[in-house]
Order: structure tokens, then sequence, then C-alpha cells
């Protein structure tokens, strides 16, 4: 309550990065129903290493943000009203984590555990995408509830 | 697996998540009135009270849709006469989330001059339903209440 939001961000650059991302889940997930384990690795290390970027740097940051602002926002109507980048980097940490633990797990010689964390990790970028649904920034208040996340101030 | 069985798999993939999508759009934001006896807020939830209603949002500070229900609520407050809107973030009152199980942001409560939870509603309020709502709650006469 006490903290000053950062600038706002266009609402639709988060999901148009989400439509990105979930295309490439999707992608993963097929490479690893046909059996190609090691490219579907491979395409979730680099899905991993983005979320990382928007998790850490924040989402104003990540490739796909500076995509939209530099080629699509300028063909768009203004936004009817900006939005708290934090709930989305938020919901970067949560991607990274669960696309993160199938790649560690994959790794550690669990078979099929990159598909899966795709498959899951897919449903949630694609509620963001299609449905404007942020998965990822609704964990925040269960972890909130849990005691999980506690307030650093006040 | 082969390609085109991976293909149908995926297909299912999406028509799963475009399911829970529709399903979500339908929930989200409906009012639902409650019989004002189970959950009562108390001067230590809230500062300030509405006389005839106090509409409360439950946000925390990685709610995207929070300031948009935050601007609609203040909208609708000054259309009635003694009604108020306030917000209580549950980053700071993790209590309150257990208590009254509140699993997201927003939730918004519609309270009444007694402090009696009238309706609920989990996500963004649908403004139709919502002003509805308030209008009947607000219109009650007082006498109504008593027990």
């Amino acid at each position: 309550m006490t903290t000053t939001p950062s600038k706002g961000i266009d609402p639709r650059g988060p999901r148009f990065g989400a439509s990105i991302t979930s295309a490439l889940l999707l992608i993963t997930v097929f490479l690893g129903l046909v059996g190609d384990a090691q490219r579907a690795t491979v395409l979730l290390a680099v899905i991993v290493a983005l979320f990382a970027w928007g998790a850490f740097a924040g989402i104003q940051r990540h490739p796909y943000g500076r995509i939209f602002a530099r080629f699509v926002r300028p063909r768009l109507a203004p936004p009817a009203e900006l939005e708290d980048p934090r709930p989305p980097t938020f919901a970067q940490l949560v991607g990274l984590l669960v696309t993160g633990v199938g790649l560690a797990l994959e790794l550690l010689g669990v078979a099929g555990a990159v598909t899966v964390s795709a498959a899951l990790a897919f449903v949630a970028a694609f509620l963001n995408a299609a449905f404007g649904y942020c998965l990822g920034c609704q964990i925040y208040v269960l972890l909130v509830r849990a005691r999980v996340i506690r307030p650093t101030s006040g | 697996m082969d390609s085109v069985h991976a293909g149908f798999w995926l297909l299912g993939l999406v028509a799963l998540a475009s399911l829970i999508g529709a399903w979500w759009r339908y929930r989200d934001g409906r009012v639902r009135e409650s019989d004002g006896q189970r959950v009562k807020l108390t001067d230590t939830e809230l500062s300030d009270w509405g006389e005839h209603a106090t509409l409360v949002q439950f946000s925390t500070e990685m709610c995207s849709r929070c300031p948009g229900t935050r601007r609609f609520l203040r909208q609708v407050a000054a259309e009635y006469e003694g009604v108020i809107a306030t917000e209580i973030d549950l980053t700071h009152r993790a209590d309150l989330a257990s208590e009254y199980g509140i699993l997201q942001t927003p939730t918004v409560f519609i309270v009444d001059g007694y402090g009696r939870v009238q309706a609920t509603v989990a996500g963004v309020p649908k403004a139709d339903s919502f002003r509805t709502t308030l209008s009947d709650i607000v219109r009650r006469p007082r006498d109504d209440y008593a027990i």
C-alpha cells in the first residue's frame, strides 16, 4: 500500500507475449508427444530462460515486451487504461517455476516431465493470451493466504 | 506417438484450456447475495463506513485487475447517497483472507450499514447486476434488518 506503483504498461503487452509463449509451449508439447525429447528439452530450456528474463528484469524489458512496444503498439489505438507491471512480472516467475521444475526433472531422468510441465504452462499462457486471465497473478493471493508471502513493510 | 495422434492431443489441450477460460469468464464477477447473517465486519477491519453500504474491495499488490475494479467501485459509490468504496490489501491482512475464505483478487463485499455482508463478488464485478444488487440493498427499509 505504501509502495509507489511503477510506471504503467499497456495491458495488451503481456497478452501479446503470452500468445508467443503459448505457441512455443504447444510446439514443445508436440515434440514431447512425438518422442523428440531432445528438441523438446532444448525448446523448453529456451522458454525457461525467457521466463527468467521476464521475472528478473521485469516484463517491460522482456524481448516480447520490446517487440510489442516497437512494432505492435504503434499500430494499435491507445489502451483504455494502463496496468501495473508487477502482476505480469510475478506471473513470469510462476511460469519460470513450472517450466523450470519440468526441465530439471527431465534432466534428472524423469521421462515426460518436459511434456507435462509444458502442457501445464500452456494452459496458463493460453488463458492469459485468449481470455486476459492471469493465472499466475491469482496464485499470489493463495501464497499470501498460506503465509508463504509476508509483507516486507508495515 | 505419430504426428497425427500428437496433433489430436494438441487439439484436446487447446480445447481444454478454452473450456477452462469460458467457464472462468462465465463465473467471474457474478454477484452472489448472502443472507447477511454469517459474515460481519467490524471497526477493526474497516475505518470508513458508508451509512447505507460500504463496498469493500480485497486486493493484493500483484493483482492485475484490481485497479480497474477500484475505479469501478469508486464510480458506483459516487452514484449513491451514503455509499462509500474502500480497499483492504490482503498482503498486510492475510488473516482476513483465511477468515473470509478469499481465494482470488479482486473480491468485493457489499456490506450494509450494520457491517453485515449482504453480497460477495469473486473477480471483476459484472456492472449491471452489481448496481441492481446494490440498489436493492440500499433501498431496503432499515426495519427489515431486525432479526
